[in-house]
């Protein structure tokens, strides 16, 4: 077995990976106040981050199952070098001569997502479906006991697919049957969003939440350094603030005055 | 160079593809070697694409640079992109150099600041969204109609019927919430992905059949 | 008073939001926990695979959502390693590699992967490449989906990977998702493939954003059972701790403060509607 790559992390690193994260949180957090340099530059470094740590994760894929794995280059298979091969023409993209090089790639990997794209909708988000809301009970022992009944909720949920459905149908207008049909439609399509609003909102404060863990819970070898971080975080975003705040704002060019016709200016 | 070559065979290729996805799917049996054939050319995709992060980075190196050339809008902040973009891949070659099989993903250092310097700035910044939602939960949200009606109170039964306190207040409440989660928002949702399941099969088709044509980028 | 109600400085807002929902860090409120229909499923598919099953636990969330999932994900290897089935983590999101790595060293322990059970119970293949077609050839044929482990060990050589060639030996898909590639592209491109829910079970933990579009799927039998968010991480430590003496906890002492944040935000809808109200019947401006 490979051995894991450890061993070069000095623990006192631990210390700047919590000052780091309480100032760029705060840093981070001041945006919400007004936009200012230091939320800016945080927001920047983490754009060059995440651009390096993509490429890592790409660079370590293509190694492995290229050339790493079982039954791989290392291992005698030398057909894996040909995607390796295809893959360097994207780079033909920086080319205005040969760009159309670039669509080669491009097109297998479309071409294959299309083709798995149809088989996979059709089976589960279309024909799976249709065939669930066809085999919902409404007839049986026990489909109409207790409250609510699976009975009403199966009439409830054949409804509202039915009448939701029908609100994207825009070949007639929605007048008379179909008129209604939309109409009680759109009241199921308000209760997804609903449903879907109050997801959004847990979700959301639960990112927020997991801040405020880190902020007030996080030690280094027992010492809760956040506590003592965060005001000097609030008052370095404060001083950057008022220096920016000191800065004399440029002024506006003025507009050329030009001479009319009878040679008076404007 | 022709017409042909630009712009016709990379719409055959797609078609080729996609034919071969559907046939592998449907007529080929499993364990045959035809459909092992096309698993090996799915996992070929796989390190087809690991190039386009080479791709993404030039482009940002390069709209960076420009702006710090040009001394655009933010060229100070451009040069703290690619000062972190210089030392990140710094650690990540120190991984290289350091991993048994040259790896960087895997390497000790290269996880090490990924998960204690940039985690902190993504949570951080999706977790500003929480405080937009409270902003537009004040300012926005207006019960003007009946939809919207329908929209807040099915919401609103949803937050508390979620959370422990909805139970402590009423226990009805969580029974309500999953009920509205089964069957009304259930049914509508269902809707939805039918809709989509056919929006998404007619626009691979028209990918497969050339008429969309916009991943092929522009006519250069 | 009705314009001064609707036009409030939303920075008094987020102090508001801020403050309040700090408290419970300091004055934990306790409040009792229901365990859901949802999460009780999740537990119970998982108690009831005989030990020795193959489980595929797939990391898919990024940074963004790590307060909901990671508890999702922890909980559940720890249930996996309690109940003695096997584990096959991996990630299809890039973000997912360096993140299970760190909860499967919290799990299993610091030495991970040098703990004795790496091979055999468990494996970490770490970042599958492809999205979508990495998911459907992993179920077509793990070995050419990914031919190593996270560690660069190839999967030639670990005994559990000679066990798990495809999807007909997987027992239970357990998704730990936040968005594409997720639940729904499991279900298309291999549950859907390989026989369907009886031949391909699917547990989901997702944020709460995307639960309310699992339903249709959860219905149907596609998905057996979901840990929605925050709430649903923290039902699911509480069923552990009452079965294993779970010691991991960190999804449930936040219930509080999201308990909190709810009836906020509650509050800020009908505040602000009770500003408009008055603000358009009362012969004001409207807002």
């Amino acid at each position: 077995m490979i051995p894991p790559n450890v061993g070069q992390i000095p623990p006192e690193l631990g210390l700047f990976a919590t000052i780091f994260g309480v100032f760029a949180t705060i840093f981070i957090y001041s945006f919400l106040w007004k936009e200012n340099p230091l939320s800016r530059a945080v927001e920047h470094l983490f754009i060059g981050l995440a651009a390096v740590f993509t490429l890592g994760a790409m660079y370590d894929a293509a190694l492995t199952q290229a050339y790493w794995g079982t039954d791989r280059i290392i291992e005698g298979n030398f057909m894996w070098i040909i995607p390796i091969l295809i893959s360097l023409m994207y780079f033909f993209f920086f080319s205005k001569k040969y760009f159309f090089l670039y669509r080669y790639p491009v097109s297998i990997v479309a071409g294959i997502m299309a083709g798995m794209m149809i088989c996979g909708q059709i089976q589960s988000n279309f024909l799976v479906q249709i065939q669930s809301t066809v085999t919902l009970p409404l007839v049986g022992e026990g489909v109409w006991e207790g409250w609510p009944p699976p009975g009403l909720d199966s009439i409830i949920i054949i409804i509202g697919i039915i009448t939701a459905l029908s609100f994207f149908f825009f070949t007639w207008e929605h007048k008379g049957a179909l008129g209604i049909s939309t109409k009680i439609g759109r009241y199921f399509l308000m209760a997804t969003f609903g449903a879907a609003y109050g997801g959004t909102v847990m979700a959301r404060l639960s990112l927020f939440i997991g801040r405020l863990t880190f902020l007030y819970q996080t030690s280094y070898e027992d010492w809760f350094w956040a506590w003592y971080l965060i005001p000097i975080a609030v008052i370095c975003v404060i001083i950057v603030a008022l220096w920016e705040r000191s800065k004399p704002t440029p002024t506006p060019p003025t507009p050329e005055t030009k001479p009319t016709r009878k040679g008076k200016s404007e | 160079m022709s017409v042909t070559v630009k712009r016709y065979i990379p719409l055959a290729i797609t078609f080729v593809m996609g034919i071969i996805m559907v046939i592998a799917t449907y007529f080929l049996a499993e364990g045959t070697p035809e459909r092992y054939a096309t698993t090996q050319l799915t996992a070929t995709v796989d390190i087809i694409v690991a190039t386009a992060g080479v791709i993404g980075l030039v482009v940002l190196l390069r709209h960076h640079g420009l702006n710090i050339s040009r001394r655009g809008r933010f060229w100070k902040y451009s040069t703290i992109t690619i000062i972190g973009v210089v030392l990140y891949l710094i650690v990540g070659l120190y991984g290289i150099a350091t991993h048994e099989q040259h790896l960087m993903y895997a390497s000790e250092l290269f996880s090490w600041v990924y998960m204690n310097i940039y985690v902190h700035m993504d949570m951080t910044i999706f977790s500003l969204l929480a405080f937009f939602i409270a902003s537009a939960a004040y300012r926005a949200f207006r019960l003007r109609s009946l939809e919207a009606t329908i929209l807040l109170i099915v919401g609103t039964l949803m937050l508390l019927g979620r959370a422990p306190v909805g139970a402590t207040l009423w226990e009805g409440f969580p029974t309500i919430a999953e009920w509205l989660l089964n069957v009304p928002n259930a049914a509508g949702t269902r809707a939805i992905t039918i809709g989509i399941a056919i929006g998404a099969i007619s626009l691979a088709i028209r990918q497969l059949m050339g008429i969309e044509r916009g991943y092929l980028g522009p006519e250069r | 008073m009705a314009l001064s109600i609707s036009r409030i400085d939303r920075r008094y807002l987020y102090l508001l939001l801020f403050i309040l929902v700090s408290i419970p860090f300091l004055y934990p409120l306790k409040l009792p926990l229901t365990i859901g229909v949802h999460s009780r499923l999740v537990y119970e598919v998982t108690e009831g695979l005989p030990p020795g099953s193959i489980v595929i636990s797939s990391v898919d969330f990024g940074p963004s959502t790590l307060t909901e999932n990671r508890p999702h994900l922890k909980a559940h290897l720890f249930h996996c390693k309690e109940h003695e089935l096997k584990v096959v983590c991996l990630a299809f999101w890039i973000s997912g590699g360096p993140i299970g790595d760190d909860v499967l060293r919290e799990v299993y322990g610091s030495d991970f992967p040098n703990v004795p059970q790496y091979g055999t119970s468990i494996v970490y293949l770490g970042y599958v490449p492809g999205n979508e077609v990495g998911m459907q050839t992993f179920g077509d044929n793990t070995v050419l989906a990914k031919g190593t482990d996270h560690y660069g060990t190839p999967v030639g050589d670990l005994p559990l990977m000679q066990e798990c060639a495809s999807a007909e030996d997987f027992d239970l898909w357990a998704e730990w998702t936040s968005g594409t590639p997720g639940e729904q592209q499991v279900i298309q491109f291999v549950q859907g493939r390989h026989g369907g829910p009886s031949a391909v079970p699917i547990v989901v933990g997702s944020t709460a954003v995307s639960v309310p579009g699992m339903m249709p799927f959860y219905a149907a039998g596609q998905i057996l059972g979901i840990l929605n968010g925050l709430a649903g991480g923290g039902e699911y430590e509480q069923l552990l701790i009452d079965a294993y003496e779970y010691p991991l906890v960190e999804a449930l002492p936040l219930l509080d403060s999201q308990s909190v944040g709810h009836l906020l935000i509650i509050a800020f809808v009908i505040i602000g509607n009770i500003g408009y109200a008055i603000s358009k019947y009362g012969g004001g401006e409207g807002s």
